[in-house]
């Protein structure tokens, strides 16, 4: 990933998301050459993505063309969503790289929502967007941060495409706790990270004290 | 799964959203938290909260260059679905979609992405023999599947436009194997091409076709020496046009239109009215 200086909030887009939301259009309306230069522009990062998902260079491709596929079928669709392009490609790439990884195991896959817009993605200010560009030292730092507990949970859903259950066996956790630690470390990740600082070993403990208080699996 | 569908609560939704913005749920707590949203009317912060984060996690991946062949894969799985009607509620089609684009890519050359792939085909044999109809059954199934969803264009008055030009520029590009048609029978009079580029959608588009008669609709069939199997049902407009969008099909030496009963059948019954041999 290319360290992307961290653009001042409010700035939602630039010209690259101009050039994309372009190519989006055309392909939306059945340009196979716009897809063909997106995928000129993607192609490192989904594949880069895929890869360390799955494992397999094999399997990431697959994914890979899957993904575009359903760029190409959805693109119509992407102007409704709030989310970048770049949001929006690469979590439909992560979604098929989960989905291929589940197919592979007894459990049947997730949902083929790939024409499901990342609603959750799609805040009402312009955060995520913000948060798309931060560069990967400052990500990796809020991660750092967290708990042992709530960065592996998040670590192993989103790195591994490891499901709730599947955490908690790994992890031998309850549920519960699985749940309440994604959901905290994501929460606390997000406070990192607007702050604009890294947060003090404080608002850490916070979270703490909120998982203690709760008790393991005592939110669900 | 819509079976034992769950319903869940806002609060319990809320309680989800970490796991649900990572892909991490069941499939079914997926779908359910999915249902819930899309009818909820509250307004679940969470997860715009919790999703936020998810975009920045992206940075954390390395890029890696793909394979140099993988555009190629892409670009002729694109090109594959290129014709179909690309709406939202579809998923279904996706399999078919893509045992297509292996059937196609594993029965031809991948090396030289710019050659034809029909025009590759060696075969050259007579023409019309019905006598093996049923020999084609095996397609159909893939086919069909396939070429259900593009009827969906042909009502469609900007799709079809769109099909029209496409169809007409996929037969000016070099190295385009193309057919002249030619109506008989019932369809005399009609004329029309085929034609199949080095690369995407082939097309079929004839005019001054009559209209099927009731209970009858025209079908289109790729000839692989001799043996029909099925490309699809072809409407006919009030100006007597009809035009298919179809998947190129390997060895395909010739392309043929019967008049068959509403909903096409797997091997056709009735004589050709339309025919043409393709040529590179």
């Amino acid at each position: 990933m290319k360290s992307t200086p961290r653009p001042k909030p409010g700035r939602a887009k630039d010209v690259s998301d101009a050039a994309d939301e372009s190519l989006l259009t055309q392909i939306a309306d059945g340009k196979q050459d716009a897809l063909s230069k997106l995928y000129d522009r993607y192609q490192g990062l989904m594949y880069g993505m895929a890869t360390r998902i799955t494992g397999d260079s094999a399997l990431a491709q697959d994914v890979v063309q899957e993904a575009f596929l359903g760029i190409w079928r959805n693109a119509a669709r992407y102007t409704s969503t709030r989310a970048s392009p770049r949001t929006w490609i690469l979590s439909i790439t992560h979604h098929r790289a989960v989905d291929v990884l589940r197919r592979r195991r007894p459990t049947t896959g997730i949902p083929d929502s790939e024409t499901i817009q990342p609603s959750a993605l799609v805040g009402p200010d312009v955060w995520p967007e913000v948060s798309a560009r931060l560069d990967a030292d400052t990500v990796r730092r809020a991660l750092a941060v967290l708990p042992d507990g709530q960065r592996q949970a998040i670590e192993l859903a989103y790195f591994g495409g490891l499901t709730q259950q599947e955490i908690a066996v790994r992890t031998a956790a309850p549920l519960g706790t699985v749940k309440s630690r994604v959901r905290l470390g994501l929460l606390q990740m997000r406070r990192t990270l607007n702050g604009g600082e890294l947060a003090g070993p404080e608002a850490t403990m916070d979270s703490d004290a909120e998982t203690r208080r709760r008790g393991p699996g005592g939110d669900s | 799964m819509s079976d034992q569908a769950v319903s869940l609560s806002c609060l319990a939704v809320d309680e989800l959203a970490g796991l649900y913005v990572l892909d991490a749920l069941e499939p079914d707590e997926h779908e359910a938290v999915r249902r819930h949203l899309a009818t909820c009317d509250q307004p679940h912060r969470d997860f715009a909260a919790m999703g936020s984060v998810v975009p920045a996690m992206a940075a954390l991946f390395q890029p890696l260059e793909a394979p140099s062949g993988l555009k190629g894969r892409v670009m002729e799985a694109i090109a594959m679905d290129a014709p179909r009607t690309r709406s939202a509620a579809e998923p279904a089609l996706s399999p078919s979609a893509q045992a297509m684009a292996r059937a196609w890519r594993s029965s031809e050359s991948r090396s030289e992405p710019s050659t034809g792939p029909v025009a590759a085909a060696p075969r050259r044999r007579p023409v019309l023999g019905w006598a093996m109809a049923a020999a084609a059954v095996v397609l159909i199934a893939v086919l069909g599947a396939w070429n259900v969803l593009l009827q969906g264009q042909v009502g469609d008055a900007d799709r079809r436009a769109r099909l029209v030009s496409q169809a007409v520029a996929a037969r000016a590009t070099s190295g385009a194997e193309v057919a002249t048609l030619t109506g008989s029978g019932s369809a005399t009079g009609a004329t029309g091409f085929a034609a199949f580029p080095a690369q995407g959608s082939g097309y079929v588009l004839v005019v001054g076709l009559p209209e099927a008669p009731a209970g009858r609709t025209y079908q289109a069939w790729y000839l692989v020496d001799g043996q029909p199997s099925s490309a699809g049902l072809m409407e006919v407009a009030a100006d007597g046009s009809s035009i298919l969008a179809i998947a190129p099909h390997a060895g395909t030496d010739a392309i043929a239109l019967t008049v068959e009963p509403a909903g096409g059948v797997a091997s056709p019954t009735g004589e050709p009215v339309v025919t043409g041999e393709l040529s590179a």
